[in-house]
């Protein structure tokens, strides 16, 4: 009798203990930093998109109103078709041209001169990426540039790149070209690394090589690399305005031509193109965040399913 | 005659896969040798143009010092806020991985998956929501504005970072460390950080390299030019000086890539990690 008392009390005594409440001193600053600056912002967000403020304070609740106009809205349908184009065929010129240079590299045999060539590759990320549009735009693409120079060349009429469409469309999509300098191929590189070499020494005895190789085994073996930048790639790409702010707007005049829902939030919320309209403004927001978690779960399912099998 | 074809036939390959690497190379890197070479030129209306006395261009290095003379106190003030937020980033950050990978205290969990799933929330989402807040509460035109919503937007993905580190640690050397009475602050300070070095110079590069390229936060919050960061004022210099002489804006483009080329030349290793950290947290 007494020492099941005393088991129960050293028990108790254990399970007190092993709560260690000076934990919470610990992710204090986490917590307060990301309850104002991150989860305020998050809900403050969700309740304007169902108002009509206009700037300074919450201005009417307005219901689904928003969302129903932006359903009617020409400009957001616009923006939506732009940035599903520039994402996707961003994504599939940008990681084509990134696989295609991590094999390259991953099949010299030269060791010193791979590692060599790999940091040299590495060099643009040195630049802020604000610069480096900013020499696409005064360099590559600016009206006595680069591309106008053989233009001039081939006997062709100079073109301004990034202010006529619907070469401003052509001129946002190839910035970069050809997409590989950076760290991303090194994420690639490391995912051939990690292929088994009696992979490749069975692929060679089987007379698999070159172009076949690389589809057959490469690929599907470097799938959760490829994973990663497709999640990456859409959830950035849907969110990027960069180009449009810093250099073409939305497009000559008042055409959109090239406008993306992020733009056309900055532009309601603070340009002065538009009069203000932070309620119809994070409507916007909150679109792209479902699309976005809707593409993620989506991603998540199809991961599960394929563990499950 | 036949060994020559045999040695063609073995490195043929070769050369062929390391042109096409150089072809990339030259196109990857043409843009940034053009910027160099212009920010030197005193015309540069023509990218390709080598200055001579014919063209009545020249080699100049007066963009740099118009230029220093011009952007140093927004240098400046790009460095103080991308230090403040790569530093508090890296402490707290790594304080809540800490507590996380080797505290038990009442939701745990909840606070952590809490924490981990403001990384799918989109910044575009809460944008607007942010900038009225860094406005209501005076934070306007101030570069604390920069600083704290920046720092809460890269603690997540520090906090899950320096957890899977900590993780790994030994247990028994906390114990020991229990056993002999240090205190707990004492112990982080003096075992888990020196221990932790690796992750911690990740961290600090990653949050430095990506606070350093921000454009669009730092635009909206500091309105004073004395403020504003490097690459607001080197787009808002590009626009007010126009198509006439580029040196000088160029000039300061190849200044702004100054820090990170340091970084890079010190310690590329941690850089290249640091960059690529991301992709292992999937």
């Amino acid at each position: 009798m007494r020492k099941d008392k005393t088991v129960e009390q050293h028990i108790k005594a254990r399970r007190r203990k092993r709560y260690n409440y000076w934990a919470f001193l610990w992710i204090l600053p986490v917590v307060v930093l990301m309850a104002i600056f991150s989860a305020y912002p998050l809900i403050n967000s969700f309740i304007l998109a169902f108002t009509d403020s206009s700037g300074s304070g919450y201005g009417n609740f307005v219901g689904f109103d928003n969302f129903i106009e932006l359903f009617q809205d020409e400009v957001f349908w616009i923006c939506i078709k732009n940035v599903l184009i520039f994402t996707v065929v961003g994504m599939i010129c940008g990681n084509f041209m990134t696989i295609l240079l991590a094999e390259l590299l991953f099949n010299v045999k030269f060791k010193k001169t791979s590692a060599f060539l790999r940091v040299l590759f590495i060099l643009p990320v040195l630049v802020p990426s604000v610069v480096v549009l900013l020499v696409w735009e005064n360099i590559i693409f600016s009206s006595s540039g680069l591309v106008n120079q053989m233009f001039l060349a081939m006997g062709k009429e100079p073109i301004a790149w990034y202010y006529e469409n619907p070469y401003n469309f052509i001129a946002i999509i190839t910035t970069n070209f050809p997409w590989v300098g950076g760290t991303s191929f090194l994420i690639y590189l490391a995912g051939l690394q990690n292929i088994n070499k009696s992979v490749f020494e069975a692929a060679r005895l089987d007379g698999i090589s070159g172009f076949r190789r690389v589809v057959k085994i490469d690929l599907p073996l470097i799938k959760g690399q490829l994973k990663y930048f497709l999640i990456m790639g859409v959830i950035g790409g849907l969110q990027n305005f960069d180009l449009q702010l810093i250099i073409t707007g939305s497009g000559p005049g008042t055409s959109n031509g090239v406008n993306v829902p992020g733009y056309y939030i900055f532009q309601l919320a603070w340009s002065g193109e538009y009069d203000v309209r932070y309620g119809y403004a994070s409507a916007i927001g909150v679109i792209i965040f479902l699309i976005t978690i809707g593409f993620s779960i989506m991603n998540f399912r199809k991961n599960r399913k394929e563990v499950m099998q | 005659m036949k060994r020559q074809t045999h040695f063609f036939q073995r490195y043929l390959p070769q050369i062929v896969i390391i042109l096409c690497i150089i072809i990339l190379l030259v196109m990857t890197l043409f843009p940034l040798v053009l910027l160099v070479f212009n920010s030197f030129k005193l015309y540069t209306d023509d990218p390709l143009q080598w200055p001579s006395d014919s063209n009545g261009n020249m080699f100049t290095t007066e963009g740099y010092a118009l230029v220093w003379d011009y952007i140093k106190g927004n240098y400046v003030n790009s460095l103080v806020i991308t230090f403040a937020v790569s530093i508090g980033t890296t402490l707290f950050g790594s304080m809540a991985g800490y507590a996380f990978a080797k505290y038990d205290f009442p939701f745990k969990n909840a606070i952590f998956i809490a924490i981990l799933a403001f990384m799918m929330v989109p910044g575009l989402l809460t944008l607007i929501s942010r900038y009225s807040l860094i406005v209501n509460i005076g934070l306007n035109d101030n570069i604390w504005g920069v600083i704290l919503p920046q720092i809460s937007a890269s603690l997540p993905f520090a906090t899950f970072l320096t957890r899977t580190f900590f993780q790994g640690l030994p247990k028994e050397m906390f114990e020991a460390a229990r056993m002999d009475g240090i205190s707990e602050s004492k112990k982080f300070y003096s075992l888990v950080l020196p221990l932790s070095k690796p992750i911690i110079i990740t961290l600090l590069v990653q949050t430095f390299v990506s606070q350093w390229n921000d454009y669009l936060w730092s635009r909206l919050v500091l309105q004073s030019e004395d403020l504003q960061t490097l690459p607001v004022v080197l787009v808002n210099l590009t626009d007010t000086l126009g198509p006439i002489s580029y040196c000088i804006p160029f000039a300061g483009y190849v200044l702004s890539a100054i820090p990170l080329i340091i970084i890079f030349i010190f310690g590329n290793k941690k850089f290249i990690e640091g960059m690529t950290s991301g992709a292992f947290k999937m």
